[in-house]
């Protein structure tokens, strides 16, 4: 499986990279959703293979050759955060397009009196 | 040690309290207990640590390395103390701003937010909870930068978000890569694993990914794009104490990150961190040359000077640590006053372009004394506080007979006053015909008063400077002693689960 994933995470971080880049806000806030998959993912490959260990759960007798759980609990905490600050993102573009009345943020550049 | 914890709860007990009145009044109030519990909390575990104590608090009694650990050293509550000052001199001046304009209900519920994440990524010495206190203290700088800034500016939070977005995945990145490698995400415990391994590529990658990843937070030299634009458009309250909280923290994780968990010098990234500090210094200064007001020049000057915090850990030398904490602390009280103190004048004009303004020194020669004092602290003049920084880091690179840095170094300084000087020549001694606003200058006690905090903390740093130095020596000698963390967190034998 080990093979699968890296060429899953290289495919995720390669297009959203190419998202992130681009000038349309909707497009970055999906770039960044697809990049933090991404790096969930690596966190998952960066982990023990659990290959023929046991599950981690501790009933009468401790077991020795358990699975890693701590990445699990890991990625489980990176969604969260990931989530709540892609939705952010979302009200934030929001706001933008109801200032600007566009999502093109190359034309934001003309509009700001500083730039 | 619950002491430990407190300044982490404390926050977070306030932020629950202010967010459900509804009494702006009592609101108010309440922060500034909040914030003066805070400072008082955290000027005792600064007594506590003084003489190089080591205390730790394993939360849940889960036994280290799996379970999390909060570990304050004399490092760390250096750190402490002078941010959570610059969280109460902020705290008074927003008094002096309600009256003037309302503030956003959210707003003081936000910033306790940021302080308990910047507590917390202060003393964990758990790579997976500094990633999470890292979150709480940007979410809530997102949410702040996006109530408060102006609605024509507002792009500018969008990119201030996503830079900071991307920073972060980066250090979820390294701490996967370090977990997959050594199996622990306890600071002290890789500490131990790795310190024979300066030549192992995989240490040194992981090396430069987090020099990218706290160099984009602390704003060093190609990172630093997102900074001016997002700072100098906020109230001055916020702009002082992000200018104060958030690039340090970035800077004191990364010296934390470069002494105490990798291993020794690592000769090409140091190399890079001094190439990196030099340009940092330089370009910060000459932006800040070419900005008209005042916000903007004093935003450049945190690049700059963040340079030479850079260049203090690329010496790597406890005596170059040491000179950058002291000038850290300098900076961090010297730099929120000269913003809280361009607010005022912002105030007087209504605008703070250099071009409008003047004779300021006459109005309010209170103000020109504040500015005068904290400006040639920030460029280096004796026996102010900035002097003994400076002093410190050039004689320390000359030492190491790094001959170019120490020159560059002077030359930003000497460019430091060139701008402040027309700061100085702008603002305050220059003819104006321009009306200042005399009833928007009604009360202006709170705001002299949080000024005058952060004046007299930094005249104090000045004149005591032989006492800090000796206990910024401490401090770093402390913290380039690994087996000493690494002894203390497994002292710990009793608690839940096992080894």
């Amino acid at each position: 499986m080990e093979l699968e994933t890296l060429i899953l995470i290289f495919l995720f971080v390669s297009v959203s990279t190419y998202l992130l880049m681009q000038s349309q806000l909707i497009d970055i806030i999906f770039g960044f959703a697809l990049l933090s998959n991404g790096v969930n993912l690596m966190i998952l490959f960066t982990s023990d293979n659990p290959d023929g260990k046991t599950v981690p759960i501790i009933l009468g007798v401790a077991q020795a050759n358990f699975a890693d759980p701590l990445p699990q609990a890991l990625i489980l905490t990176a969604i969260v955060i990931g989530f709540a600050l892609t939705a952010f993102m979302i009200v934030l573009a929001l706001r933008l397009f109801g200032q600007f009345g566009t999502t093109e943020t190359n034309s934001y550049t003309k509009i700001d009196p500083d730039d | 040690m619950i002491s430990i914890s407190l300044p982490i709860i404390t926050p977070l007990i306030f932020m629950v309290i202010t967010g459900f009145l509804h009494v702006d009044y009592w609101r108010r109030k309440m922060a500034l207990i909040g914030v003066l519990l805070h400072t008082c909390i955290c000027a005792f575990l600064l007594w506590t640590c003084r003489h190089g104590e080591i205390k730790i608090a394993v939360v849940g009694e889960w036994l280290p390395p799996y379970g999390i650990v909060l570990l304050a050293d004399l490092f760390a509550c250096f750190f402490l103390f002078s941010i959570s000052l610059v969280f109460l001199a902020t705290n008074i001046y927003s008094l002096g701003e309600a009256r003037d304009q309302p503030v956003h209900v959210l707003r003081i519920p936000l910033i306790f937010i940021l302080q308990s994440g910047i507590s917390l990524s202060l003393l964990t010495v758990d790579f997976f909870n500094l990633f999470v206190s890292f979150e709480m203290m940007l979410a809530a700088s997102y949410a702040l930068v996006s109530l408060e800034l102006p609605e024509k500016y507002l792009k500018w939070a969008f990119s201030y978000l996503l830079v900071n977005l991307i920073g972060t995945l980066g250090f979820l990145c390294a701490a996967a890569m370090i977990y997959g490698y050594t199996g622990h995400l306890n600071m002290a415990a890789i500490a131990g694993l790795i310190k024979e391994q300066q030549d192992n590529p995989l240490i040194l990658g992981w090396g430069y990914l987090l020099l990218g990843v706290f160099g984009l937070k602390a704003g060093i030299f190609p990172l630093f794009f997102w900074l001016p634009r997002t700072y100098s458009h906020l109230p001055p309250s916020l702009t002082a104490l992000f200018a104060g909280t958030l690039t340090k923290v970035g800077v004191y994780v990364l010296i934390r990150m470069f002494v105490m968990v990798l291993p020794g010098p690592l000769l090409s990234l140091n190399g890079g961190i001094l190439i990196t500090s030099v340009l940092t210094m330089l370009l910060g200064v000459l932006g800040a040359i070419a900005s008209t007001t005042i916000r903007g020049i004093l935003s450049y000057h945190i690049i700059s000077q963040i340079g030479y915090m850079i260049l203090g850990l690329s010496l790597y030398t406890p005596l170059a640590i040491a000179s950058a904490l002291f000038f850290i602390i300098h900076n961090i009280w010297v730099k929120v006053s000269l913003f809280l103190i361009g607010g005022v004048a912002r105030q007087a004009y209504g605008s703070d372009d250099l071009k409008k303004m003047g004779n300021l020194s006459i109005l309010m020669p209170c103000l020109g004394a504040f500015f005068l004092v904290q400006a040639f602290s920030l460029i280096g003049f004796p026996p102010l506080s900035g002097f003994w920084g400076k002093y410190l880091l050039v004689s320390e690179s000359i030492r190491l007979e790094y001959y170019f840095v120490a020159a560059v170094a002077l030359l930003t300084s000497w460019l430091t006053l060139f701008s402040m000087l027309k700061i100085w020549i702008g603002a305050f001694w220059q003819n104006s015909n321009n009306k200042i606003h005399v009833k928007k200058l009604y009360k202006l006690k709170e705001k002299y008063i949080s000024i005058g905090i952060l004046v007299f903390a930094s005249l104090a740093l000045g004149f005591g400077a032989e006492t800090m130095y000796q206990k910024a020596t401490l401090a770093a000698q402390q913290i380039f002693q690994k087996e000493a963390y690494v002894q203390v967190i497994f002292s710990k034998t009793t608690g839940k689960g096992t080894r």
